[in-house]
């Protein structure tokens, strides 16, 4: 009864999520976002009649649908990663370089685990395999987090809830499926319902922070973008090494 | 594959980085009136302070003087002080290296030339710039600013010495490997 309700809160959430975002045309701001939405809803509602009419094709409608929900996600954070950086050129490079670092680390991690263990790719359960999709997802959301810190990114509100909301639910699924490929007795029955309770918190957060359209902040002050970034780095180079100098000078004299 | 405890420490990263994330967001929208404040000052050196004036808080002459008036008291007194002092000198520094930083990275974002191997370059100076910082904030609370001297004075002895022997030690065999390496 009570995986009913939350089921149906869920879709119920998603339908305010996806008309909120037709009423405040935020469809046009954030098209990726909103198609996620609009793809896990129907999933929602397809799995649901599924697992009520036709319960023998639930596993493999629910693979599926999984896997092509973690494709429409890895969008979701490419659209992030647009958005947010649109205004700003250097840390969009950055990121783009980090993210490219990730994938590369990820692929060959890959390639090497199958040199070997060639027989590794039939041993792998689909869930192990969602975990790893899903662990390089997280990794990809923290390079960027990491840099929109660094680089003291301002986000807007709609952005914010979008990461937010996409962070935790990828972390709290990278943690599920840990638990569910261990089969870890108690705690995993404690976790099994957590996590759906989790993503209802995810979706209240999206609805909360998608209720209407709320700008990215301008950059703070205007910076003289004549200037090259060469000189910029001599100057800041030259500038640490002062002070490293003057920590010496001070301590050292 | 990806293995179980790796998963799970990336899994938790991501969610703690997340909550650093909203308190440094919010924090930072409550703080962008205080920090325009200081924004066109930003711009000024490092050093507030002339060197040989500050290193006088990390000299012992000072200390040897009010030891010799022999009054505990003053003495303890004395060396609190110069602690407080020492742990501000070190904080004044940390922000004015973390405005340096942060110059930089205000003006490098919006900067489509920005190059990796610079901005890595840069960073990793700027983060052994506050470890060393960090590090003296730890020492001077642990042993006080007087002592730290000692200790660097020490160290510094210390590093020479290993300098010249691994120069002896290059002279001897000849590596080219060792070319341009400084110890200081």
């Amino acid at each position: 009864m009570f995986g009913l309700v939350i089921w149906c809160s869920g879709i119920a959430l998603e339908l305010l999520l996806l008309v909120r975002g037709l009423q405040g045309k935020l469809f046009g701001r954030y098209p990726v976002f909103y198609a996620y939405v609009f793809f896990v809803w129907m999933q929602s509602l397809l799995r649901f009649s599924i697992y009520h009419l036709r319960p023998q094709l639930y596993l493999p409608v629910y693979w599926i649908t999984e896997y092509l929900a973690i494709l429409i996600g890895c969008a979701v954070v490419f659209e992030i990663f647009r958005e947010g950086l649109a205004a700003y050129p250097g840390t969009a490079r950055m990121a783009r370089n980090l993210l490219a670092f990730l994938f590369v680390m990820a692929v060959t991690k890959a390639l090497v685990g199958t040199w070997n263990d060639p027989h590794w790719w039939s041993a792998t359960t689909t869930i192990e395999f969602e975990r790893a999709l899903r662990t390089v997802q997280s990794l990809a959301i923290i390079a960027l987090v990491v840099l929109f810190l660094f680089y003291s990114i301002p986000f807007g509100r709609n952005l914010r809830g979008i990461l937010l909301g996409y962070g935790l639910f990828v972390g709290i699924s990278v943690i599920q499926l840990t638990f569910v490929t261990n089969d870890g007795g108690r705690f995993y029955t404690f976790w099994t319902h957590v996590s759906p309770g989790s993503y209802l918190g995810v979706l209240g957060l999206w609805a909360v922070h998608l209720w209407s359209y709320a700008p990215n902040p301008e950059p703070r002050r205007a910076v003289h973008l004549e200037e090259q970034y060469q000189k910029i780095a001599a100057a800041t180079i030259r500038r640490l090494r002062e002070g490293r100098g003057y920590l010496a000078k001070v301590v050292g004299s | 594959m990806i293995g179980t405890s790796s998963a799970l420490a990336g899994a938790v990263v991501l969610l703690v980085l997340i909550l650093v994330w909203i308190r440094a967001d919010s924090k930072s929208r409550h703080l962008s009136a205080v920090r325009d404040e200081w924004l066109p000052d930003q711009d000024g050196p490092v050093e507030k302070c002339p060197p040989e004036f500050v290193s006088r808080i990390f000299s012992s002459q000072d200390l040897t003087y009010i030891s010799e008036l022999e009054s505990p008291v003053l003495k303890r007194q004395f060396l609190q002080e110069r602690n407080a002092v020492a742990l501000l000198w070190v904080q004044q520094t940390t922000a004015a290296i973390r405005r340096i930083m942060q110059h930089h990275l205000e003006a490098s974002r919006q900067n489509r030339d920005i190059e990796v191997a610079v901005e890595v370059r840069i960073f990793l100076q700027y983060a052994q710039l506050r470890f060393i910082c960090g590090v003296l904030f730890f020492l001077i609370g642990l042993a006080g600013p007087h002592r730290l001297r000692g200790m660097a004075l020490r160290a510094d002895k210390l590093t020479q010495r290993v300098g010249s022997v691994l120069s002896e030690f290059e002279s001897g065999n000849g590596t080219p490997e060792l070319d341009g390496v400084r110890f200081s």
